[in-house]
């Protein structure tokens, strides 16, 4: 049953093949069996995930819903707030706090019906690009456990690749849906900025953050995506723009459509072996009628130290509100009110969450301001500019989603700066606002290899058109981790 | 403005940048910060190279005046419905959101 997709899960609640009862035990018997070597969960509600359950049965058995998602498990990253479920965002920091909401993408899902099994695994407070940095520890990629399954929406990732659950949320703010995706094997899309609702979203780089979700197929995030999407007045960046049926459309015709290599992203710095996965993706696209091009982002190479100047920038304005008064940890017999505040958030922040504040209080410093903040918001809209002047030429961009396969656990995280190159495909999309997708191409020396698909604005209907037409001629999505080694 | 003299990290500058953020860092933890700042601050040297004085030529125009901006002044709207209706624990009266009890007894930490 791990290996259906939604809508097959859908259809056999549906005609009575199964309840939806017996569907979230099935799910909830994996996690028990196998994720003690994943620890793709923090956190499992099996009594609330079978009383959701037995409701959803209820609406089944009397067609008081006919909502596609009805009955159907799933599983949040854990930085969206649940009400009355813990929300850690994996930070020590968080690590007792039980949200008095559901964010609004929670409550939409909430709302169709999904059940939502627990909380998933993810880098403290979204920073990071491995999932090695949780107060919870690391999650392990299902393909091999001795590699990481990639950051920071890692556990989401993970228990999707192994079946654990069919569907879950994550949050991208420099490509962290996408980048685990590709490592574990799955799909996952980042829309446009404004595209889901923030709110109740644990805030990191409030201009990039964007939730998305993550499943095995283009067809299942496609219903995800019309779910979770819409204008939320209590996010005031989310958009006011109409929701397409992303789901009716996605057989509509693709040949003719035109695709764009950038020249800056396929250079020596990407694995060869990768290349030659992607390239094979490549001839399928131009099977399909679609015309290939070389186009160029100038300013693409900047991606990254931009990023890591505006990211922690934010971080540091959003972070400043834990200090161990209003909730989270607070640290003990603090001497005044400075000591409670400088010891609560050194004792409760992981390494990376420091470094990064630190780094962003840096370049808001007095004295940097000029030369760093205020000079990468300028070469933001560069990079913006780049890629509307390519959707002049192409309709899609396609690219990789990473420049190797997923590391070994612990082979980036004494070098920071090599761990942030594992984002230099991925942030570019971020600083434009832009949607982006990745999906599975085939696999090098037995783990999975993602390719990227980024998109103009509010076109997340041409990602996921492009890949479920993909998805129903390829088999790089059909694949299974062997979890015969898992049970302990 | 060059970032190659702001790249000079000091001990001292690390010092006062722990202060402004509020962290506590110890002896090694200070020198581990100060390592792989360095390298961060490295990295942010590529910036130097990039004309970012041409931003002219993007011809991004304002939508409308400076005049026709609506003052800078608070809303009077009362916020108390949208909290009722998003926050199920908002009490009116005291108008703060009560921390429920756990809902899910049986919840296991994973």
């Amino acid at each position: 049953m791990h290996q259906l997709t939604l809508s097959e899960m859908s259809k056999m609640l549906k005609s009575k093949t199964c309840s939806s009862t017996e569907l979230t035990h099935y799910f909830l018997e994996r996690i028990e069996k196998y994720d003690k070597k994943i620890n793709s969960f923090v956190t499992v509600c099996p009594e609330s995930a079978l009383n959701a359950a037995k409701h959803a049965d209820q609406l089944l058995s009397t067609h008081q819903s006919h909502h596609p998602l009805l009955g159907i498990p799933i599983a949040h990253k854990d930085l969206f707030s649940t009400e009355g479920i813990r929300t850690s965002s994996c930070s020590k920091m968080l690590a007792e706090y039980i949200a008095p909401y559901d964010a609004t993408c929670v409550e939409r899902l909430k709302t169709a019906g999904m059940i939502m099994l627990g909380k998933t695994n993810m880098d403290e407070f979204a920073m990071g690009s491995s999932n090695e940095t949780s107060y919870f520890g690391p999650c392990y990629n299902p393909w091999n456990l001795d590699h990481v399954a990639g950051g920071s929406s890692g556990g989401s990732a993970a228990a999707v690749a192994a079946g654990l659950v069919p569907a879950t949320t994550g949050t991208d703010t420099g490509g962290s849906i996408r980048l685990p995706a590709a490592y574990c094997g799955i799909t996952g899309i980042k829309p446009s900025y404004g595209r889901i609702s923030r709110w109740g979203m644990t805030a990191f780089a409030s201009s990039l953050d964007q939730a998305g979700p993550m499943a095995r197929t283009a067809h299942d995030c496609a219903l995800l995506l019309e779910t979770m999407s819409g204008h939320d007045p209590k996010d005031a960046t989310s958009l006011n723009a109409p929701v397409p049926q992303y789901s009716e459309h996605l057989n509509d015709p693709i040949n003719n459509l035109r695709i764009g290599l950038p020249q800056e992203f396929f250079t020596k710095d990407l694995d060869p072996n990768i290349q030659d996965v992607l390239n094979q993706v490549i001839e399928q696209f131009k099977h399909m009628g679609m015309n290939v091009q070389t186009i160029s982002l100038p300013n693409a190479n900047l991606s990254i130290p931009i990023y890591y100047i505006l990211a922690p920038a934010e971080a540091s304005s959003n972070l400043a509100r834990f200090d161990g008064i209003r909730y989270g940890y607070q640290c003990d017999h603090p001497e005044n009110i400075e000591d409670l505040y400088m010891r609560t958030r050194d004792e409760a922040f992981g390494d990376e969450v420091k470094r990064r504040i630190i780094v962003g209080t840096h370049v808001l410093a007095s004295g940097s301001y000029n030369a760093y903040y205020q000079k990468a918001q300028k070469i933001r809209a560069l990079i913006k500019h780049d890629f509307d002047r390519a959707f002049d030429q192409v309709d899609l961009i396609f690219a990789p989603t990473s420049p190797t396969t997923a590391f070994k656990v612990g082979e980036k995280l004494n070098d920071p700066v090599s761990m942030y190159l594992s984002d230099i495909y991925t942030t570019a999309a971020n600083l434009a606002s832009l949607p982006a997708l990745t999906a599975p191409a085939g696999f090098s020396n037995g783990l999975p290899v993602g390719f990227q698909l980024i998109a103009p604005h509010l076109q997340e209907q041409l990602l996921l058109q492009v890949t479920h037409q993909l998805q129903c001629i390829t088999d790089a999505h059909q694949h299974h981790p062997t979890l015969s080694n898992f049970e302990e | 403005m060059s970032t190659h003299c702001n790249s000079q990290l000091t001990h001292e500058h690390l010092r006062n940048l722990e202060q402004l953020a509020q962290l506590k860092l110890d002896e090694n933890e200070h020198e581990q910060c100060f390592k792989s700042l360095q390298q961060i601050l490295k990295m942010f040297e590529l910036l130097d190279s990039v004309d970012t004085t041409s931003i002219d030529h993007l011809s991004i125009q304002p939508q409308c005046s400076i005049e026709s901006l609506r003052p800078d002044t608070s809303s009077t709207q009362d916020h108390t419905p949208t909290l009722q209706q998003c926050c199920p624990h908002f009490n009116e009266t005291t108008q703060h959101i009560l921390v429920p009890q756990v809902i899910d007894s049986t919840s296991d930490e994973g």
